[in-house]
């Protein structure tokens, strides 16, 4: 069980609420929500979340001011080489 | 049955399954956070007229266990509500996109109905299955 204060040190580029899913199957979010608009660009390895959450997560899609994210599992750290420097 | 599609609202399910009788969300309790989400949720679906937020719905303890594990893996915390409790409080749960999906929905203050969502949990679990 890990019980450690989540790391909230590290910043968004698009606040998701990651509870979230609709008919794509994945979590959404406006893109207005993104703090970093242009690196939410299909394909791309994006840090999403809300509040204390922190994911890191695959940009699947963005049309009509939705995203689509497909989180990865797993820790922080041991997907953070995903990420574009 | 066929599922439902409002013009401009989100996919009921009609799947003929009985709901409940445990709703489990994560990370409840930030209420700035949580007001982006039920708001978000109206903005993108505003035919429906319902603030909105997402859950996933749990027959046992052992369902629980299973979505800690896999859909709400990301989250340290994990919410219980009782759908009784929900129901009785003038709150809808309503079968959404795909199963096990629930949205909690309900319209009137946002703030107020959100304080009385957070009075209704029934359960704060920490979730064994978390990475940091």
């Amino acid at each position: 069980m890990n019980n450690d204060r989540p790391d909230t040190s590290v910043e968004l580029d698009l606040v998701v609420d990651l509870n979230t899913l609709d008919d794509s199957g994945l979590p959404w979010a406006f893109l207005d929500r993104a703090v970093h608009p242009e690196r939410i660009q299909p394909g791309a390895y994006v840090v999403v979340g809300a509040g204390p959450v922190r994911a890191i997560a695959r940009v699947v899609d963005v049309a009509d001011g939705i995203v689509h994210v497909d989180p990865l599992r797993g820790s922080l750290a041991t997907n953070a080489h995903l990420l574009s420097a | 049955m066929a599922d439902v599609v409002p013009l401009g609202g989100p996919r009921f399910r009609r799947d003929g399954q009985a709901i409940g009788p445990l709703l489990v969300r994560g990370e409840l309790g930030d209420h700035a956070v949580d007001r982006v989400q039920c708001t978000d949720f109206l903005k993108r679906f505003p035919s429906w007229g319902r603030y909105g937020l997402s859950t996933y719905q749990a027959a046992d303890r052992a369902d629980v266990d299973r979505l800690a594990a896999d859909q709400l893996e990301r989250f340290a915390t994990l919410s219980v509500f009782s759908v009784p409790t929900l129901l009785a409080a003038h709150f809808e749960v309503v079968p959404t996109f795909r199963s096990p999906h629930m949205t909690i929905a309900f319209t009137g203050s946002v703030d107020e109905r959100l304080d009385e969502l957070l009075f209704l949990r029934v359960e704060v679990l920490p979730n064994p299955y978390h990475q940091e």
